[in-house]
């Protein structure tokens, strides 16, 4: 397509971008004849049916592939998608990826229908960002089915691969300066014509690889994967007819944007945004990287742009597919939970104006294979933000308890690890302990700890035993992370860490691409921020000794002995060798709502159960405990009056007279703390609690609130000197109610940054 | 050691060891069954207790034998240690009871089909044994057992109909009514039901439900289904008749999901109809599939399937052994595992008290490809393993796995792995002999009324028959329904039935126009 600005976004220089309607060779047939008068007994019947043939796709990728990282990171998602490759149904896996295979597909119809064609049979494949993927490591098949020498639908299946070649292995690159250092991108090529594995293309496919033989088994699973769904759509088709069939793929698309819009007009129109950093864009790098989302809600549609977002750099940039598709997995999530996914309805209402050549509309040859870990994560982290905050706007409630703070996994912290393991074979891999993720706290009820990932529904950690039998190492400990999940009226979830010895080789070596070492992830109306990413190398622990010593295994840094060194978040190639320990810490999601109004007895039951200390109680809740164990009421009121008096007292701004407003009948909540009011004398933001007008409804209401900044190294769990890694100053300024001193939000910025606008209503 | 320093201070605290109870690697899975196996085994022991003493009181001598989810039984002081492993034993009594009816009827493979109120439940019968499975999930909770493969949804009789109001399309289930408040026409709730539709469609008889124990309320039925028929502008039959076309083909897709995803042909099978909704809904789900026959077991045996089941079940210890060996293979290492496993085995069925020659060791190996996880389970010969053996169970490890895969999946090159020893060690017990069938007597041919047998269809005037007046070799076409006191049969009709010697009731489909 080429937008009015001239660019023409056809997959080369920018991210492909579909012509609508799409441009296609007149000699490629579709079928498009769909029956309309559809009995709902025959709908509900086939959809069950097609669902299924979906699942199925996926689960033969799954039981085929077999690698730990479909098994436990399901770092793969099946589709079927239409004969103009809409989506019909993305799989229950990992839901980012739904929107590469869309591309993947229309680009093919626009560009090989006519050379090489595309006929009964053949199976495509791509990686390439700029076209059909999100990095070049997962590399998309995708299937066409005809009916009767027209096109009928498509099936596609993307799986995340071990090694595909470039200058470090495994499927992330921390060293990436552009593209030209990373795992080459495929266009689509037709890998199967006419159901013939071409010899010829596999092993051009397959020669990148460091792992070829697993790359080819891989292969063949996503090939299968394929064939079966087609085979069993064909029955399905033979048995109903065709234009039954694609009655029933445009009715669940159809449906999906009923229910989609229905829930777009309890929400009013206004604009939402969320930002947050990623420290370095490659090792040596020493910057700090503003990623924005931002979304626009006027009548029926949802605008996304991600405006402010830094320029591109480094190896962490994502395509314009990417972040459509880590935005629709948020969008599937929270507003079509009900509708088995079929994001197609909401596609038809979502707008992407996202600017090109920055960090998340990375232009070739940007360096983008280290963008899911990094960039592409926190998207999906800031979009879940932006929908929460418009959610909360919504009149209905089932949508307000959709509203969610922001998950821990909004970064992945690599440790990708490479050596001889205990059997003397090559191995490159990296360690899926961290999707056991911290989730998010909802509007009335706290995230789960180590809960997974909220885009995955069946995501699993692997068993440690498991690990330890395919890589050489041996697990001092893995263990929840007390405190880590934010503190707030709902608690994010905690994380966990993990610290390991090499077993039986003599070293092995570590990549790590990750973010939020130094800087957290943002909180939510006034919740704590995350916690932090943390690679520890400790060098010359005796651990092994300590164990000798007194027969028991270290279960704790301060039990090791030797150096300990932060590894920074893009290392290529720190090495570990027989005496050392490595421990990988990742982050706990943030928290929602003013630590200060969590019922202090909830408190009391986190620090039994081991969640929370009693220390981290009194200085993030105020809330102290008495002698068997409950909270103690006198002293909690009186510690939580004092932090009060605290916020205020340490805060900056204009000490003005303070106007309250009565509760008056027009009233929309904004915001835990915050509501708008119209009054005779205009509409504006007045605190829940104590009714004391905030700011004009117009303004940023942070403008009208007592402010207190704080060096971010002073601020949530295991701070690090940020001069270790990154050389700005970034702060972290809090809002306060300057009434009654509740805290409406906390958020991370430099220090001369205007303070962030994350909400303004478009009142009538 | 632990588990001694326990028992020495806490005499009377059950203690369970993950190591006696799963030797599997995988500790998440560990250590939920062996928690769950500590939740339950207080209460096991007690009801054990219970049983013993009461059963001796009457004068029974021999070892109390409970049945495991296996489908084999083991003496009862072993479950009292290990009453993990009864969970989901239930059903795999049926598999068992099951898979005894099709040796009976020379039939290697059968697809067992149970539907009661709140579930439908399936599991296969290949080659003369049931599919076994290694993981059992109970609510979030997974862990490790060897168990009977048997799967269920969500789909029985009381199973609540309702209109998706975005898609207006009618959705059954999952929710349930179970059997308090109920079905609508039991007379309490309101929610209209998989056993409404039944009733509206002609297919049950309110006035014979449980043999005329209780009535069902019709009207009620219709009342219920209303509402949903208004809001779907169809009317009230064919929303019923709707709704049970939905289940039966949730049905088969679980049944294809069981046989079709593995590589296995259903058409191949017999289907073994059970619960009190099973052969109601039988023969469209065996049509969808292109299954020509049903079994239901019927006669003096059916009414209590799964105890009958039971009795069928030899004494079974599974032995199992997670090793992770790369090739080549140590076939040394390979022979002295599989001994030691089965020693154990045979030391355990000696104090079980079976006799030598009814002794008998299946074998098996888990194998996969490298850096995979799934792996596949490949029969073992039996006796000390050549290299050529090896050889053909790596070339039987690739059959399977292509039959599952597809060919050409099968890829040698990324080298292959053992993951797991398995052992089974069976005590060949005494079978039950089944009995003549006895005809109550009495005309068969009951009555008549109007069925709706399809979606959309006029209701057909339709013979009904009363079950216990059939005698063996009576031959029934369809369209017809049989009545017995716990269960009603559907005769579609493209089918026919008959009755044969042994008392079951047999569904024909084929010849029949699909």
């Amino acid at each position: 397509m080429i937008s009015e600005d001239g660019i023409n976004w056809d997959g080369k220089t920018y991210s492909y971008i579909p012509s609508d309607p799409l441009v296609i060779d007149p000699s490629l047939k579709l079928h498009d004849q769909t029956e309309d008068d559809l009995d709902p007994i025959s709908f509900e019947v086939i959809r069950y049916a097609m669902w299924n043939i979906n699942v199925e796709q996926g689960n033969t990728l799954l039981r085929v592939s077999g690698s730990p990282i479909a098994a436990y990171g399901h770092d793969f998602n099946p589709c079927l998608l239409d004969e103009r490759g809409n989506f019909v149904f993305f799989g229950p896996f990992l839901q980012y990826l739904s929107s590469a295979s869309g591309s993947a597909v229309k680009w093919t119809l626009e560009n090989r229908a006519a050379n090489p064609g595309i006929e009964d049979g053949d199976i495509f494949l791509t990686n390439d960002p700029w076209i059909g993927a999100i990095h070049q490591a997962d590399v998309c098949l995708f299937a066409p089915l005809f009916w009767e020498g027209k096109l009928f639908c498509w099936f596609a299946n993307t799986l995340h691969q071990w090694d595909l070649g470039g200058t470090t292995p495994g499927a992330f690159n921390p060293i990436s300066e552009n593209v030209f250092w990373e795992a080459g991108c495929i266009p689509p090529i037709k890998i199967v014509e006419q159901g013939t594995l071409r010899k010829d293309l596999e092993e051009e496919y397959i020669r990148r690889s460091r792992m070829p033989d697993l790359v080819a088994l891989d292969l063949r699973a996503q090939i299968t994967a394929c064939n079966v769904a087609r085979e069993r759509m064909q029955q399905l088709i033979d048995k109903y007819g065709a234009s039954v069939i694609k009655g029933v793929m445009r009715k669940l698309q159809d449906n999906s944007e009923t229910a989609f819009l229905k829930r777009l007009e309890t929400i009013p129109d206004g604009v939402w945004s969320e930002e947050s950093w990623i420290e370095m864009a490659r090792e040596g790098d020493r910057g700090v990287y503003r990623n924005v989302v931002r979304l626009t809600k006027k009548g029926d549609k949802l605008i996304f742009d991600n405006d402010g977002t830094d320029p591109q750099t480094g190896g962490i940039n994502c395509t314009a597919i990417a972040w459509k598709g880590a935005i629709a997995a948020m969008i599937s999530a929270q507003m079509l939970f009900d509708q088995m996914f079929v994001i197609e309805g909401a596609y038809r209402h979502m707008e992407f104006r996202q600017a090109p050549g920055t960090l998340t509309c990375a232009t070739y040859p940007a360096g983008v294979i280290s963008a899911p870990p990094t960039v592409l994560l926190q998207t999906i982290g800031l979009a879940g933000l932006v929908i929460s905050r418009m959610l909360y706007c919504s009149s209905d409630e089932s949508l307000r308890s959709e509203v969610q703070s922001c998950m821990g996994a909004l970064n992945f912290p690599v440790d990708a690890i490479a050596g001889i393991d205990q059997r003397g074979n090559q191995y490159v891999s990296f360690l899926l302990d961290p999707v056991g993720g911290a989730l998010g706290a909802l509007s009335w009820k706290d995230g789960v700890n180590t809960g997974g990932w909220p885009w995955d529904l069946q995501s699993t950690m692997p068993n440690v035993e498991d690990n330890e039998i395919f890589y050489p190492l041996v697990y001092l400990w893995r263990r929840e992370i007390p405190n880590s999940g934010g503190a707030g009226k709902y608690r994010g979830g905690n994380s966990a860490e993990l610290a390991y010895v090499l077993n039986d080789t003599e070293a092995l070596t570590h990549h790590t691409t990750s973010g939020h070492t130094i800087i957290p992830g943002p909180g939510l109306f006034g919740g704590d921020p995350t916690s932090r990413t943390r690679f520890i190398l400790v060098k010359d622990a005796k651990a092994r000794e300590a164990a000798g010593r007194d027969g028991r295994m270290p279960t704790s840094m301060d039990e090791l002995g030797g150096e300990h060194r932060h590894i920074s978040p893009k290392t290529g190639g720190v090495v570990q060798q027989a005496g050392d320990v490595f421990l990988l810490a990742w982050t706990g999601a943030g928290g929602y709502g003013d630590p200060l109004d969590r019922d202090p007895q909830c408190v009391a039951e986190d620090i039994r159960d081991g969640h929370v200390t009693a220390d981290w109680a009194e200085d993030r809740y105020g809330v102290c405990l008495n002698d068997q164990g409950g909270a103690d009421a006198k002293k909690t009121g009186a510690l939580r009056k004092r932090i009060r008096n605290n916020r205020l007292s340490a805060a900056e701004g204009q000490m003005r007279d303070l106007e309250t407003l009565p509760e008056g009948p027009e009233e929309i909540p904004v915001s835990e703390g915050l509501v708008i009011s119209t009054s005779a004398n205009g509409a504006f933001y007045v605190c829940r609690k104590c009714r004391t007008v905030i700011q004009d409804a117009g303004e940023n209401y942070k403008k009208g609130c007592a402010k207190r900044v704080t060096n971010v190294e002073e601020v949530g769990l295991s701070p690090v000197k940020p001069d270790l890694f990154i050389d700005d100053k970034i702060v972290f300024k809090e809002y306060f109610c300057p009434g009654c001193a509740t805290i409406f939000q906390g958020d991370f910025s430099k220090e001369e940054d205007d303070d962030i606008w994350d909400i303004r209503l478009f009142l009538a | 050691m632990l588990k001694s320093m326990v028992q020495r201070i806490a005499p009377d605290v059950f203690v369970s060891c993950s190591s006696e109870l799963i030797a599997k690697r995988g500790e998440y899975e560990r250590i939920v069954g062996t928690a769950v196996n500590c939740l339950i085994g207080p209460v096991m022991k007690e009801y054990v207790e219970k049983i013993e003493k009461r059963a001796a009181s009457l004068g029974f001598q021999k070892p109390l034998l409970v049945l495991q989810a296996t489908g084999g039984v083991v003496p009862s002081r072993e479950v009292v240690q290990t009453p993990l492993f009864t969970i989901g034993s239930g059903p795999a009594a049926g598999m068992t009871g099951s898979a005894f009816l099709a040796n009976h009827l020379g039939r290697e493979n059968a697809i067992i089909a149970d539907m009661g109120g709140t579930s439908f439940e399936t599991g296969i019968i290949y080659k003369g044994s049931p599919l076994t499975a290694s993981e059992t999930i109970v609510n979030q909770y997974i862990f490790s057992m060897p168990r009977l493969d048997v799967q269920s949804i969500g789909s029985g009789g009381g199973s609540i109909l309702w209109v998706d109001e975005i898609s207006g399309t009618l959705k059954v289930g999952p929710q349930s009514a179970g059997a308090d408040p109920g079905p609508a026409c039991y007379g309490k709730g309101t929610q209209p039901t998989i056993t409404d539709a039944n009733i509206v469609l002609g297919y049950l008889n309110p006035d014979n439900f449980l043999g005329g124990r209780m009535h069902l309320d019709k009207g009620r039925s219709v009342e219920a289904l209303l509402p949903l028929a208004k809001k779907l502008g169809m009317d009230v039959l064919d929303v019923a008749a709707g709704a049970v076309q939905i289940v039966e083909s949730k049905m088969a897709e679980l049944i294809r999901q069981m046989t079709i995803q593995r590589g296995l042909d259903p058409r191949e099978f017999v289907i073994i109809a059970y619960g009190g909704a099973g052969p109601t809904h039988a023969c469209q789900f065996a049509r969808e599939l292109g299954i020509k026959r049903i079994v239901i077991p019927l006669g003096t045996i059916s009414a209590a399937w799964s105890a009958f089941g039971t009795l069928c079940a030899d004494i079974l210890h599974v032995y199992e052994k997670s090793d992770l060996l790369s090739q080549p293979f140590d076939l040394e290492h390979i022979n002295k595992t599989f001994e030691k496993l089965e020693a154990e085995g045979q030391a355990q069925l000696e104090e079980d008290g079976v006799a030598q020659n009814q002794i008998v060791f299946e074998r098996f190996l888990e194998i996969k490809y490298k850096m995979q996880i799934h792996q596949l389970t490949v029969p073992v010969p039996s006796g000390h393993l050549a290299e050529s053996e090896m050889e053909q169970i790596l070339a039987r490890y690739e059959d399977i796995y292509e039959s599952f895969y597809g060919k050409g999946s099968a890829y040698r090159e990324a080298g292959v792995e053992i993951g797991l020893f398995k052992v089974n060690a069976i005590g060949r017990m005494v079978k039950p002999r089944i009995p003549e069938p006895v005809s109550g007597g009495g005309e068969p041919l009951t009555g008549r009324r109007n069925v709706t047998w399809q979606h959309k269809a006029e209701p057909v005037d339709t013979p009904i028959y009363t079950g216990p007046h059939l005698t063996a070799g009576d031959v029934i076409s369809g369209p017809a329904i049989v009545e017995y006191p716990e269960t009603t049969i559907a005769i579609h009709p493209y089918a026919r039935g008959s009755m044969d010697a042994a008392g079951n009731f047999i569904i024909d489909l084929e010849g029949q126009d699909k």
